[in-house]
């Protein structure tokens, strides 16, 4: 019985390969019709290779004199022949060949897993959202309830994170074949959740610590939540290449860091908030009451800044 | 001048809340001088003595110009008297603030009734009286004196005055109108005039019947017939007394520095006296408020349970205000100090939505309009802070907002706000804003503002 050996002929990258099953105890391939294989690469020569059994029985490939030559995998230096065992590439012209015996062997199958449905997490994160953005937004209005109001400052929060969505959705649909647009939208919807919690326990630190400053954990918090969704987007399309993502993360946030740091010392733009705007009742305050006199010693360290500015400061 | 401020302004921002108008600021003349000279009457039926008087002191009138040097264009108009023969003439600050604050941008000439004109040097200002003294360039042997009764002090109301200058760069004019007194409630003497008082008779002379000096046109209030201010003669002679003393002609750019300097004496005389007063408790729900026993301070209260749609929280307001704004410049006016306390309840909110309203409506830093050219940015400072050892006062919650006068070193603005934190749905908010303050002097009625707010437990 003839023994059976596969030549994969890949003529262009990223194409499925196209395999050919052949019997002989030798075969030609090259670019003249009296091969076994012929290909249509312009700098494969009419009759470039040779592949048979050599004396020890194993098999071999031999350049039949070509002009361009034989080489193996990504390797630079040309090659007269070489003994295969089925794991090499042979590269002709522009054309990619691997040769395997029926024997080669494979991996076991895959079992097929059912991926978990998450889209109850993110339909929970959404009311998470709304409902926290409709409490905070009816105890901070001291007027007649407007519940339709409290809710306009979320919807360009909501149209981005839908836009964020789709758009890896779209990504991972071109990369990895399936759009998995449920995962995408817990991570999305989550970040925004995490950034409302974040918005609300910044104001209510200022307050309870007198630290206006705190009130802008916000406008830092968000750039790091994109950097981790953008990480984990990029994990859902495809598990490898993790050193690459996260340092891809992290450059995000150092980009933006950098930018904030750049607009503050641009000190015409922002103006950091001198005091806290968001007041609570009287029982939220977690600093220890100071002294008279201890809140009037540090009134006096303005005067010093004051006094600098009066100077320095730009007119 | 920010005297007396009008009903209806009693619930603006600090920073705009004066009113008082000053006569040398004559930038719109140019637009309205046709239509004005048809209306301005000639007084056919002039008494004799104004007749007599106005002849008499036309020679020693002036007008004083402040010309923006590059366009060579007056950029103010005012009044002048001559008041020596070395040729010293005194005028008002505000005529000449454009030049003593920047005198390589402006320069000043004269003109006189006869149509003479030349150059003015300054000699010496005061600002808080604002007052000034020029110097002409030539000999003036005809030229006023003091009344002897305005220098001590006892003119009898109801006087008539006769006041002159030059309105509107209409000419020179006499207006007759009545003395009425020292103006209440002014931190600055200032005299009460019933006369017609128009912009450009600023620094111009008031004058007995004899044709004696007993004040310097100042100011008008806004609004009113006729309610016109004059600076007593008896500033003016001091400063010409100071003047005449000097034994060089200052350096026309050594002025900023001297208004500073005198700006910061001013306010430490004005504080001290208010220290001196002291807060007098003025009760409002569980709470008293610091409220100002000094004499200078006028108070307007307004309410928000009127407001429709109707607030779920009533707010109760005082807002005081001294009458002691100083002119220093065209776009800076300081001196003054406000008081205001604020009492907020509610039984429809809860703790939350009380806060927010609270935040809403009580801003703790100094508002107003924002010039780089005058202040710094403005700093804060806040803290919650302990009743006191005695527990006169419930725990507060203190926001100190501070900037700097970018010319003057020494002065400050300062806004101290603080807010009772003992009740969830009620609470007094109690705020302290100094224009133009020492620092020393900001903590001291400061820490005695804190020490003033007190509660019945």
């Amino acid at each position: 019985m003839a023994e059976v050996i596969w030549v994969e002929v890949q003529a262009r990258p990223n194409e499925p390969p196209v395999r050919h099953r052949l019997t002989q105890t030798e075969i030609r391939v090259g670019r003249a019709y009296d091969n076994d294989i012929v290909l249509d690469d312009p700098h494969v020569a009419p009759a470039h290779l040779r592949l048979f059994r050599d004396e020890t029985g194993a098999l071999r490939v031999e350049d039949l004199g070509s002009r361009n030559g034989l080489y193996l995998d990504r390797s630079k230096t040309r090659i007269t022949g070489t003994a295969l065992n089925g794991t090499e590439t042979l590269r002709i012209g522009r054309t990619r060949l691997v040769i395997r015996t029926a024997d080669h062997p494979v991996p076991p199958e895959l079992p097929i897993v059912r991926e978990r449905r998450v889209w109850p997490l993110a339909i929970l994160f959404l009311v998470l959202i709304l409902g926290l953005e409709m409490v905070s937004g009816w105890l901070n209005d001291p007027s007649i309830a407007n519940p339709g109001r409290y809710l306009n400052g979320l919807l360009p929060y909501l149209a981005f994170t839908a836009i964020w969505t789709g758009i890896w959705s779209l990504i991972s649909r071109v990369f990895s074949g399936a759009a998995r647009i449920e995962r995408h939208a817990v991570i999305a919807f989550g970040a925004l959740f995490v950034f409302s919690v974040i918005d609300e326990l910044g104001d209510i630190s200022a307050f309870a610590f007198s630290a206006p400053l705190l009130a802008t954990v916000d406008d830092w918090s968000e750039w790091i939540l994109i950097a981790i969704a953008l990480y984990l987007n990029l994990r859902v399309i495809g598990p490898g290449r993790v050193a690459l993502k996260l340092s891809g993360s992290i450059a995000v946030v150092v980009v933006a860091v950098i930018y904030r740091l750049i607009m503050l010392t641009d000190s015409q733009r922002v103006i950091p908030p001198s005091f806290v705007h968001r007041l609570l009742p009287p029982s939220f305050r977690a600093t220890p009451l100071k002294t008279e006199d201890a809140f009037l010693a540090e009134t006096r360290s303005i005067k010093e800044t004051l006094d600098k500015a009066r100077s320095q400061e730009p007119k | 001048m920010g005297m007396i401020g009008a009903l209806a302004e009693s619930d603006v921002e600090p920073d705009s809340m004066n009113r008082g108008v000053f006569l040398g600021i004559a930038l719109l003349l140019a637009v309205g001088s046709q239509a004005w000279a048809d209306t301005v009457p000639t007084q056919p039926d002039i008494s004799s003595s104004s007749e007599r008087i106005f002849a008499n002191a036309r020679p020693r009138l002036l007008q004083v110009r402040t010309l923006l040097k590059s366009a060579d264009q007056q950029s103010s108009l005012g009044s002048a008297f001559l008041v020596a023969a070395d040729g010293l003439a005194i005028t008002n600050y505000h005529v000449v603030s454009q030049y003593a604050l920047e005198p390589d941008t402006y320069r000043m000439e004269y003109l006189g009734a006869d149509g003479s004109h030349g150059g003015l040097q300054l000699l010496a200002v005061d600002v808080a009286d604002d007052l000034a003294v020029v110097r002409l360039d030539h000999q003036t042997p005809d030229f006023f004196s003091f009344d002897a009764t305005a220098l001590a002090d006892q003119l009898p109301r109801g006087e008539k005055f006769y006041a002159l200058g030059n309105p509107l760069d209409l000419g020179f004019t006499i207006v007759d109108g009545t003395y009425n007194g020292q103006v209440q409630r002014s931190y600055q003497p200032r005299i009460h005039f019933t006369g017609a008082l128009n912009p450009g008779m600023s620094g111009g002379p008031a004058l007995t019947e004899a044709g004696e000096v007993v004040g310097v046109n100042v100011s008008r209030q806004i609004g009113s017939e006729l309610v016109s201010f004059l600076v007593p003669a008896r500033f003016a002679a001091a400063l010409l007394t100071k003047a005449q003393a000097l034994k060089e002609t200052p350096a026309p750019t050594s002025f900023r520095a001297e208004i500073g300097r005198q700006l910061v004496a001013w306010q430490d005389g004005l504080y001290q006296a208010v220290i001196a007063a002291g807060f007098k408790p003025v009760e409002t729900g569980p709470y008293a408020a610091p409220e100002s026993a000094a004499p200078w301070f006028t108070c307007w209260a307004r309410t928000n349970r009127e407001a429709v749609p109707k607030p779920l929280a009533d707010d109760d307001m005082t807002q005081c205000a001294t009458n002691s704004a100083l002119f220093v410049a065209n776009d800076l006016t300081l001196g003054s100090i406000y008081l205001l306390h604020s009492h907020i309840s509610s039984t429809e909110l809860n703790p939350f939505r009380f806060a927010a309203f609270v935040g809403q409506n009580s801003v703790p830093v100094i508002g107003g309009n924002y010039s780089r050219k005058s202040y710094t940015r403005q700093q804060c400072r806040e803290d919650f802070i302990e009743a006191d050892p005695l527990g006169t006062h419930p725990p507060l919650r203190a926001v100190w907002c501070s900037r700097a006068y970018r010319e003057f070193d020494g002065l400050y603005d300062v806004s101290l706000q603080l807010m009772t934190e003992d009740r969830s749905t009620e609470t007094l908010v109690a705020h302290l804003f100094l224009q133009g303050v020492s620092y020393d002097n900001a903590e001291s009625l400061g820490k005695l503002f804190i020490g003033a707010l007190t509660w019945r437990k």
